[in-house]
C-alpha cells in the first residue's frame, strides 16, 4: 500500500495524464522504484492494481526496460556508457579502473551495498564522452584522476 | 545593382525582396546577386536557433525566452494563420525529420484524416538513443520553451489539444527541466485552457522512458506509452491513422519540433535558403568520437563532413589520420575519409553510400580496429532490439556471438561470409527499422576493412590490441 | 453493434496467388486467401482465432509492385494483388527464418512430446539446413514450476506469442506474458505461478514447438502411437466433439476433435475449437481403481461377487415380487442426465412398458415438485439455439455462471460479443462476472425479486411507446438498483433486437419461485416476439437426451404425456402391452413416497443426480426404507452402498451412443474400450434386467435402439447411428444432428461442415472484474436492512462429481471452497480477494476463501454448492441467510 499511502497525491497526479490507465505503468514504477529502491513485488502488485492489469502484464514492463531494478542495488548506482563514442575515448579503461577500485565486476554490488557497477548503452551524452552516471547526475569528460575524485565523495 | 544586405534590409526581408529582384535582373546580375548571397552567408554567418547561448547553466526560463521574442510565433499562428495553412508554411519550408528518417514534417501532418472529430496527439519524440546522437539533449535542458513552443504550435497545426513528451529515463534533467518549464507555462497562459486568450487548449505532459533504444521507434514509443512492452507494431495503419490509443498521431523529433518556432518566424523562404534543394534548413550536428573539439554543431545543412570535422570540431586529435566516419548515428555504414568533401545532408550522405540518419557523426582515427567498433555495435543490437521478431532477435545475436570471437582472433574465414549472409537474412524482413540498422555497421566494415577480419582470423587476435585506443 | 454485420458490404475482391486467380471477400488475408485454394503459407505467430502478431515472419510473401517481401499474415487482399508464395527470393528468405529459430533450439526431439506434432519438425523438412552454421553456445533457460497441468521447456520456444494472447484475448485474461527483452525473451506468467484459467489446456495445442507440452502426457506415448477415437465430451451441456488419444483402451490425452490431413490425422495446430480443462485433462477415469467390477448382492452378509446371471436374476425378482406384492405403481425408476439416450429410452422403456409405471425421471437432484414442474416448463419451452451467432443479434443470459456450467458455450458467447457480433445483456441475481466484461448491460436483483424484475422488462417492452415510460424504467430501477441509462439500454437492446436468445441456468432455479420465474421468461419471450427463443442450460450432458427420450414423469419419447397418439404409437411398437397413460411420479415425489413406504422398489441408472441432492440426508432415509434397490453405476457411491443389488456399468468411454446438448445437438458417443474385469455396457444390462422380467427387447445391436428412438422423434433423424461416427482411421468428426427438444425436431447435417468450422472455443477460473461504468450503481434499499448476507448457489463443473472428480489430473485443480463477494460487501466487510472469510448459517460455520467479484447481487453472496457441505434443502421455501465475517491471518 506504499505507493496509494505514501504518494497519493502523486499517482493522482500520473493518473490525470493519460485517458488509460495503463499508461501509469511505467511513471508509477519509477515512483515505486524511488521510493523503495528497486522495484519490489509489492510495488508490482500495487501498480498492477491501480491501473487494472495482471501482474503479469507488470512483470512484462520491468523485465523489458532495463532502467528497473528487479533486485535491491547499491546506494550509489554507477552506471558507465560503454557504447562506441565513450570507448573511443576510453570507456573500457575506466570500467576496469572502477572495477579495480570497488573490487566488483560491472553488473555487481559492492558487500557493503555502497556501490553497484554497470556498464549501460549510449546516454545521449557523445559530445562529452567518456560520461558515466551515478544515480540521477551525469559526470562528463571522465578520466581516471575524475572518477577517483567522484568516489571519494560518495559515502 | 546593390546588395540586398547593403541597403539595409534585414534577413527576415531579404528572401522576399531577392525574389522580387531576381525576376527583374539579367542573367549576369542574376549571377552576381547568386554570388553576393554566398559570400553573404560568410560574412553574415548563420546564428545558431536551438543551441543559442548553449554553455549557459541552467536552462533558459520563461522570461527570458519571452525577452528575446520567444512565444511570439505561437501568438502569431493563433493570431493570424489558420491551422491549415500553418501545415502549409511548414511544407513549404522542406523541413525534414529529424529523427532519423527524414520526412517531410509537413506532409507528414497533412496525412492525418480530414474531418476526424475524435481526440488526436502529438508525441515528441525525445528517445534520444541512437548512440552518437546527443543533439536533443541540449535543446531540452538549455531550451524547453522553444521545444514547447514548437509542440504547441504543431497542435495548433494539427488540431491536437494533448501532446506528450516521450523521454528517456536516462534523462533526468532533461525531464526536471521540462516540467518545470511546462509549470511556467501553465502559470503564464501559454498551455492550458485559451492559451493566449484565444480559442486554443493545450496540455502537455512529459512520459519518462525506462532504458529501450527501440522506444524510439514511433510505433515502440507508441505502445511503451500506452503501458505496454516497446513493440514496434505492423504498419499500415500509420500512427498518423492509428496512433496512441488508436487515434490519430503525429510524432515528431525533438529538434523537428525545435525548428517550427523559427520557421514561422522567419519563413520558409529563410529556412529553405539555409539548406539545399531537398534538405533545406539548418540542423544541429554531433561530432563524437577522436576529434580536438567534440560538441554539437549548429549549421546550415549545406557544410560539408570536412567542414564539420575539421572546421568545427578542429580537426582529428593528435593530428592523427583519420581512418572511418559514421555520418549518421550507428545504423548507417561507415564511410572512409573518401567521402569527406560530401554534403552533410540528407542526399550528400546517401551519394557517399551511407545515410544522414541522426546526423550523429562518430570519428574515428587510425588507431582504431574496426572488428572492435563492428563487435560494439553489434553488441548494442543485440541489447537493443526488442525480441519481437525473429530476424533481429535471433540475428543479432548470432552476429554478436561471432563478432565478440572475431574480435578475440576466434573467428573463422568463412565467418566472414557467414556475417554478410545473416546480415542479408534480417536486412528488409523485420518488423521495425532496429533489423536493417543491425546490419550496416557490419556490412560497411566488411567492405572497407575486410583485411582487418582476415587478419584477425589469420594473427587469431586483435592486431591492435597493443596499441592504446586514446 | 446488431446491425454491423448486417450493413458491412462484403464486396468480393479478386486477385491472383501464384498465378491462379481468386475471389474473397475484402479484408481476407493472404494467407487465409491462399488457404481457400488449397495453398499452404507456413507460419507459426499466425492463427486464426487469435490477433495478428506478424513476428515470425515465416509467412513472408512476394506482391508484385512492393520492394520488400510481405507477411501474408497481415496483408488484407487488394483487388488485382499478385502474390507469390515460392519465389526464390520467398524461399531464401524462409530458410532464413528457420535457420534463426533453429539456431539456439535445443536439438531434443528424441525427448519432446511435441515430436511428429512439431511445426518446426514440419518445416524444417522443408526448408531446415542440413548443417548447422551456428558454432556458439546455445540459450538455455531455467525450468520452473509453472502449471500444474502445463509443462514449460523455455528453450524449445520459438516466441510465436500465440499462448499469450489466447490467455488475453479468449481466456480473457493477460496472465501468460513474455518476460525480458531481445533475444533473452521467454514466455512465463508471473512468479511462475499456473495458468489460471479453465481454458488453460489450449495453450498446449497451440504452441506449434514443445515449449507448453501436457504433464500428465508427459513421455507416456509418441502420438503416432495411439489411436485416435472421435467422441464427444461427457461432461457438460456445452457439448464439444472431442478426440480421445488411446493406448490399450486407456485414454492418454483429450484434444479439440481432429482431422484428416493428407491421409493422416493430426492434431491441427490452426484449431479454432477450443474445449475446456475439465473435457482435455478429465476424461482419464475408465482405468481407476475404484471402478465398480463385479456385480454384487447385498443380504446382510459381506458383499461377494456373483456371475451375472445370479446378479440380474436377484435383481429381476425383487422388482417381481414388489410388483406382485403392492403392484407396479411401488416400484420406481431413476436415471441420471449423464446416461446416453438410447440407456435412457430404454431405461423407460423398461419401467413402462415391462413394469408398467410411468414413475421415471431423471431430476434426483431436485428438492421439491415446485422446482420439477418448472424444470418441465422450462425444457419444454426451449427451442434456443447459439450455433450461427452471426445470425443472433442478442443474447440474454439469466443467472448464469454459464463459464462454470457451460465453459465452451460461454466462451462462444464471449468472443461474439467481444468482436460486437453479438449484444451480450445479463440479468439476475448471480450473472457470469466472466461475461460480463463483455456484456452490453446488466441487471441484478435479489433472488426473491427475480420474477418481479423480468415481469416488469416485460411490461416495459409490451408497451408500444418507441421509449420505455419512466415509471417502468423507475420499477426496475428499485428491483435492481441499477441507473436510468443501463435499464434504458437494456430496454432498447431487447426491443430492437431483431433475433434473440434467451440463455438461462436451471441450476440456479431452486427457490419456490422457480415456476413463477420460468412462466415470466416465457412470457418475456412472447412478448418479444417469435425471433427470440429461450435456452435452458442443464448443468448436466444429456439432460436435453432425458428429456427427449421421455425418460421423465410427464414425458414420452417425443412428445408429453398427453399426446394419445404418442401413447398408441408405443404400445403398438412395444408389444401391444397395454400402458397406464398418466403422468408418474417425478423424482422429488418418488424420493418422498419412497421414504413414506410408498414405493417399495427401486431401479437407479447412474447414481450422479442422487449424489447432487441438497439434502442427502433425505435422500438416505429414501434409500434405507427400500425393499429392493437395484443400481447401475461405475463407481461406488452411498447410493451403490444401499443397493441390494449393484450392476458394474460402462463409463463413456466404453460405449457407443449419443448425447444431446443443451442447444439439441445430437453428437456421438464412441466405444474405444471395454468396461473393465466383469463390468458391461449399460444397454445389454437393461435388456438382460428386461428378460429376466418376462420381456424380451427386440434390439439385435444398439443401432436398433437408436433407430427406433429416432423414429419416435420428429422429423426423424436420417442417419443411422453408424453414419453419425464412422469410427477408426477414416473417420470424419461426429456429424451433428440438430434437435430441438421441442416437439420441432429437426436436421441440419447438411450443415455440418459449416458447424465443424464455427468458432467453438472453450474456459476460466477468474472472476473478471466488471467494467467500471456500471460499478457506481447504487445497491438496491432492501439489503441495508436485511440481517446477514443472501446466499445463492449453484453447482460448478469442476467440483465434486462422480465421475469428473475423480480424475486424478483434474483432482488438484478442483478450487479450494469459496465464496464470492459484491464489492459493496467485500468493503463492508473488510475484505479482499483471496481472503478467508467465516461463513456462519444457524449452527454452522465454514472457512471460506472470498472472491471479490461482480457475479453476485448486492446483498447475495454465492458458493459453488458442489464444493461445500451445506444443507441447502433446509432453505428452499426462503432465502437463506449468512453472517459472514473475515478471519484475520488466514490467506487461502
Ligand atoms: C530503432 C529506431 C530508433 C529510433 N530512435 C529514435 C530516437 O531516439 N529519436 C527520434 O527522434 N527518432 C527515432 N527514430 C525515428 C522514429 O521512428 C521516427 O521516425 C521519428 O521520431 C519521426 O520524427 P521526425 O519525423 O521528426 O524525424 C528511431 C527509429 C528507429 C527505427
Ligand atoms: S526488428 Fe528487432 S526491434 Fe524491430 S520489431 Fe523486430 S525484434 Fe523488435
Ligand atoms: S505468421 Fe505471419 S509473421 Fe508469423
Amino acid at each position: 500500500m506504499m505507493l496509494r499511502e505514501q504518494k497519493a497525491k502523486a499517482v493522482e497526479k500520473i493518473l490525470k495524464r493519460y485517458p488509460d490507465r495503463r499508461s501509469a505503468i511505467i511513471p508509477l514504477l519509477w515512483l515505486v522504484q524511488r521510493t523503495a529502491g528497486y522495484v519490489t513485488p509489492d510495488g508490482i502488485t500495487e501498480v498492477a492494481e491501480i491501473t487494472g492489469v495482471t501482474l503479469t502484464q507488470v512483470q512484462e514492463i520491468v523485465s523489458f526496460y532495463t532502467m528497473f531494478h528487479q533486485k535491491p542495488v547499491g546506494r550509489y548506482l554507477i552506471s558507465v556508457c560503454d557504447n562506441i563514442s565513450c570507448s573511443l575515448l576510453g570507456a573500457e579503461q575506466l570500467v576496469e579502473h572502477l572495477e579495480g577500485r570497488l573490487g566488483i565486476r560491472a553488473g555487481e554490488t559492492t558487500a557493503n551495498g555502497l556501490f553497484s557497477l554497470q556498464t549501460v548503452e549510449c546516454l545521449g551524452a557523445c559530445n562529452m564522452a567518456p560520461v558515466m552516471i551515478i544515480n540521477e547526475t551525469l559526470y562528463p569528460n571522465l578520466t581516471t584522476e575524475k572518477i577517483d575524485q567522484i568516489l571519494k565523495n560518495c559515502t | 545593382m546593390n546588395c540586398p544586405y547593403k541597403i539595409g534590409v534585414g534577413p527576415r526581408n531579404y528572401a522576399k525582396l531577392q525574389w522580387r529582384i531576381f525576376h527583374t535582373l539579367g542573367p549576369y546580375c542574376r549571377g552576381v546577386l547568386l554570388y553576393a548571397r554566398e559570400t553573404m552567408s560568410n560574412q553574415n554567418p548563420f546564428k545558431p536557433v536551438m543551441l543559442h547561448d548553449v554553455d549557459r547553466k541552467g536552462y533558459e526560463p520563461l522570461a527570458e525566452y519571452r525577452a528575446r521574442g520567444g512565444y511570439k510565433a505561437l501568438e502569431k499562428v493563433l493570431t493570424r494563420v489558420a491551422p491549415d495553412d500553418v501545415t502549409e508554411i511548414v511544407k513549404q519550408s522542406g523541413l525534414r525529420g529529424r529523427g532519423g528518417a527524414g520526412f517531410p514534417a509537413g506532409v507528414k501532418w497533412s496525412f492525418l484524416p480530414k474531418g476526424y472529430q475524435g481526440p488526436r496527439y502529438l508525441v515528441c519524440n525525445a528517445d534520444e538513443g541512437e548512440p552518437g546522437t546527443c543533439k536533443d539533449r541540449p535543446i531540452m535542458e538549455k531550451h524547453p520553451h522553444l521545444l514547447l513552443e514548437g509542440m504547441a504550435i504543431t497542435c495548433y497545426a494539427i488540431k491536437a489539444k494533448v501532446a506528450y513528451i516521450y523521454v528517456r529515463g536516462e534523462y533526468y534533467t532533461a525531464i526536471e527541466v521540462l516540467e518545470k518549464a511546462i509549470d511556467e507555462a501553465y502559470k503564464a497562459g501559454l498551455l492550458g485552457k485559451g492559451i493566449l486568450g484565444k480559442e486554443f487548449d493545450l496540455d502537455i505532459y512529459v512520459h519518462p522512458g525506462a532504458g529501450a533504444y527501440i522506444c524510439g521507434e514511433e510505433t515502440a514509443l507508441l505502445d511503451s506509452l500506452e503501458g505496454k512492452r516497446g513493440y514496434p507494431r505492423l504498419k499500415p495503419p500509420f500512427p498518423a491513422v492509428e496512433g496512441l490509443y488508436r487515434r490519430p498521431t503525429i510524432i515528431n523529433n525533438v529538434e523537428t519540433l525545435a525548428s517550427i518556432p523559427s520557421i514561422i518566424e522567419k519563413g520558409p523562404e529563410w529556412f529553405r535558403s539555409l539548406g539545399r534543394e531537398k534538405s533545406s534548413g539548418f540542423k544541429i550536428y554531433p561530432v563524437s568520437g577522436h576529434v580536438k573539439r567534440p560538441g554539437n554543431y549548429e549549421v546550415p545543412m549545406k557544410t560539408t563532413l570536412r567542414q564539420l570535422i575539421y572546421d568545427h570540431a578542429g580537426g582529428i586529435r593528435n593530428d592523427r589520420k583519420l581512418k572511418a566516419i559514421i555520418p549518421g548515428g550507428i545504423s548507417t555504414q561507415v564511410l572512409t575519409p573518401d567521402s569527406l568533401d560530401a554534403i552533410a545532408d540528407f542526399e550528400g550522405i546517401a551519394e557517399a553510400g551511407s545515410l544522414l540518419g541522426s546526423a550523429g557523426i562518430i570519428v574515428m582515427d587510425e588507431t582504431v580496429c574496426m572488428v572492435w567498433v563492428a563487435m560494439k555495435l553489434s553488441r548494442f543490437y543485440h541489447h537493443e532490439s526488442c525480441g519481437q521478431c525473429t530476424p533481429c532477435r535471433e540475428g543479432t545475436a548470432w552476429i554478436r556471438k561471432i563478432m565478440e570471437r572475431m574480435e578475440r582472433g576466434q573467428g573463422r574465414p568463412e565467418e566472414i561470409d557467414l556475417l554478410l549472409d545473416l546480415c542479408h537474412k534480417i536486412n528488409a524482413r523485420s518488423i521495425c527499422p532496429l533489423g536493417d540498422g543491425a546490419t550496416p555497421c557490419i556490412i560497411s566494415t566488411i567492405q572497407h576493412f575486410r583485411h582487418e577480419y582476415e587478419q584477425h582470423i589469420s594473427m587469431g587476435r586483435c592486431p591492435f590490441r597493443s596499441t592504446e585506443a586514446h | 453493434m446488431p446491425d454491423a454485420a448486417t450493413t458491412q458490404k462484403t464486396s468480393n475482391v479478386t486477385l491472383t496467388i501464384d498465378g491462379r486467380s481468386l475471389t474473397v471477400p475484402e479484408g481476407t488475408m493472404i494467407i487465409e486467401a491462399a488457404k481457400s485454394i488449397g495453398i499452404y503459407i507456413p507460419h507459426y505467430c499466425y492463427h486464426p482465432a487469435l490477433s495478428i502478431a506478424g513476428s515470425c515472419r515465416l509467412c513472408l510473401v512476394e506482391i508484385k509492385g512492393m520492394p520488400k517481401l510481405q507477411i501474408a499474415c497481415s496483408i488484407p487482399v487488394k483487388e488485382g494483388m499478385e502474390v507469390f508464395t515460392n519465389t526464390e527470393e520467398v524461399k531464401d528468405a524462409r530458410i532464413g527464418m528457420m535457420e534463426f529459430l533453429l539456431a539456439n533450439h535445443p536439438l531434443d526431439c528424441p525427448v519432446c512430446d511435441r515430436g511428429g506434432e512439431c511445426m518446426l519438425q514440419r518445416f524444417s523438412v522443408d526448408y531446415g539446413i542440413a548443417h548447422t552454421r551456428f558454432m556458439d553456445q546455445k540459450r538455455r533457460f531455467r525450468k520452473p514450476q509453472f502449471d500444474p497441468l502445463i509443462d514449460i521447456e523455455r528453450n524449445r520456444c520459438i516466441l510465436c506469442t500465440r499462448c499469450v494472447r489466447f490467455c488475453d484475448e479468449i481466456a480473457g485474461e493477460h496472465v501468460m506474458g513474455v518476460f525480458n527483452r531481445g533475444e533473452q525473451n521467454y514466455i512465463g506468467t508471473y512468479g511462475d505461478g499456473p495458468v489460471s484459467n479453465i481454458f488453460s489446456g489450449n495453450v498446449i495445442d497451440l504452441c506449434p514447438v514443445g515449449t507448453l507440452t501436457s504433464k500428465p502426457f508427459r513421455f507416456q506415448a509418441r502420438v503416432w502411437e495411439l489411436h485416435q477415437l472421435q467422441t464427444t465430451c461427457p461432461y457438460c451441456a456445452s457439448g464439444c466433439p472431442v478426440t480421445c488419444w488411446t493406448r490399450d483402451g486407456k485414454v492418454c490425452r483429450t484434444t479439440p476433435p481432429i482431422r484428416k490431413d493428407k491421409g493422416k490425422y493430426v492434431l491441427d495446430e490452426d484449431t479454432t475449437e477450443f474445449i475446456c480443462n475439465q473435457g482435455r485433462f478429465g476424461l482419464d477415469i475408465g482405468h481407476h481403481a475404484e471402478r465398480l467390477r463385479h456385480p454384487i448382492i447385498r443380504n446382510n452378509g459381506p458383499d461377494a461377487p456373483v456371475t451375472w446371471d445370479e446378479a440380474i436374476q436377484a435383481a429381476a425378482q425383487g422388482l417381481r415380487r414388489i410388483r406382485n406384492e403392492h403392484g407396479p405403481q411401488a416400484v420406481a425408476f431413476l436415471a441420471s442426465p449423464s446416461a446416453t439416450c438410447e440407456e435412457l429410452y430404454l431405461f423407460q422403456r423398461l419401467a413402462r412398458s415391462v413394469i408398467g409405471t410411468n414413475n421415471i425421471d431423471w431430476r434426483g437432484h431436485l428438492a421439491s415438485p415446485d422446482i420439477a414442474a418448472a424444470f418441465s416448463l422450462a425444457m419444454s419451452t426451449a427451442n434456443g439455439m447459439l450455433d450461427d451467432l452471426s445470425e443472433i443479434e442478442c443474447v440474454l443470459v439469466l443467472n448464469c455462471d454459464l463459464l462454470h456450467e457451460a465453459p465452451v458455450t460461454a466462451l462462444k458467447l464471449r468472443e461474439a460479443a467481444r468482436k460486437a457480433n453479438i449484444e451480450l445483456l445479463l440479468l439476475g441475481h448471480h450473472i457470469d462476472s466472466w461475461l460480463a466484461t463483455h456484456a452490453k448491460a446488466y441487471l441484478q436483483c435479489l433472488p426473491d425479486q427475480e420474477h418481479a424484475l423480468i415481469y416488469a422488462l416485460d411490461q416495459a417492452i409490451a408497451k408500444a411507446e418507441p421509449e420505455p415510460t419512466s415509471a417502468d424504467v423507475d420499477t426496475i430501477r428499485e428491483l435492481s438498483g441499477a441507473g436510468k441509462e443501463t435499464v434504458e439500454s437494456l430496454i432498447t437492446s431487447l426491443r430492437s433486437a431483431g433475433s434473440g436468445v434467451i440463455v438461462y441456468g436451471v441450476s440456479e432455479i431452486w427457490s419456490h419461485l422457480a415456476s413463477t420465474v420460468v412462466d415470466d421468461l416465457v412470457a418475456l419471450r412472447n412478448t418479444l416476439g417469435p425471433q427470440w427463443a429461450l435456452l435452458p442450460v442443464n448443468p448436466e450432458r444429456n439432460a436435453s437426451g432425458a428429456f427427449a427420450t421421455g425418460c421423465q414423469s410427464d414425458r414420452l419419447p417425443g412428445s408429453g404425456c398427453d399426446n394419445q397418439k404418442t401413447w398408441e404409437k408405443l404400445e403398438s411398437l412395444w408389444g401391444k402391452v397395454p400402458l397406464v397413460r398418466a403422468a408418474g411420479l417425478s423424482a422429488p415425489d418418488i424420493l418422498e413416497q419412497a421414504s413414506l413406504g410408498e414405493i417399495k422398489g427401486l431401479v437407479v441408472l447412474g447414481s450422479d443426480a442422487l449424489l447432487r441432492h441438497p439434502k442427502p440426508e433425505r435422500v438416505n432415509q429414501a434409500l434405507k426404507t427400500l425393499e429392493h434397490l437395484v443400481v447401475i453405476d461405475v463407481f461406488p457411491s452411498s447410493t451403490t452402498e444401499q443397493a441390494h443389488v449393484v450392476l458394474p456399468g460402462a463409463l463413456f468411454t466404453e460405449k457407443d451412443g449419443t448425447y444431446i446438448d443443451a442447444e439439441g445437438r445430437l453428437a456421438r458417443l464412441c466405444k474405444g474400450d471395454d468396461p473393465p474385469e466383469d463390468a458391461r455396457d449399460n444397454w445389454q444390462i437393461l435388456g438382460e434386467l428386461a428378460k429376466a422380467l418376462g420381456t424380451e427387447f427386440p434390439y439385435q445391436r444398439l443401432d436398433d435402439v437408436f433407430a427406433e428412438l429416432m423414429n419416435l422423434l420428429h422429423p426423424p433423424c436420417p442417419f443411422t447411428l453408424e453414419e453419425l461416427a464412422p469410427e477408426g482411421p477414416g473417420a470424419e468428426c461426429p456429424i451433428r444432428c440438430i434437435t430441438k427438444p421441442s416437439d420441432r425436431f429437426h436436421v441440419l447435417a447438411g450443415k455440418y461442415h459449416a458447424l465443424a468450422s464455427s468458432f467453438r472455443p472453450t474456459c476460466h477460473v477468474r472472476f473478471a472484474e466488471l467494467p467500471t461504468a456500471h460499478a457506481e450503481e447504487k445497491i438496491p434499499p432492501t439489503v441495508e436492512s436485511g440481517p446477514g448476507l443472501i446466499l445463492t448457489w449453484a453447482p460448478i463443473l469442476q467440483g465434486r462429481d462422480h465421475w469428473g472428480g475423480r480424475s486424478p489430473t483434474m483432482a488438484p485443480l478442483r478450487p479450494s471452497p469459496y465464496i464470492e463477494i459484491h464489492p459493496s460487501n467485500a468493503k463492508e466487510l473488510a475484505v479482499q480477494t483471496g481472503d478467508a472469510v467465516e461463513l456462519r448459517m444457524g449452527e454452522l460455520r465454514l472457512l471460506l476463501r472470498a472472491i471479490v467479484c461482480a457475479g453476485p447481487a448486492p446483498g447475495t453472496v454465492h458458493v459453488a454448492s458442489n464444493l461445500v457441505d451445506l444443507p441447502l434443502g433446509d432453505y428452499l421455501t426462503r432465502l437463506p441467510r449468512v453472517q459472514l465475517k473475515k478471519v484475520e491471518g488466514k490467506q487461502t
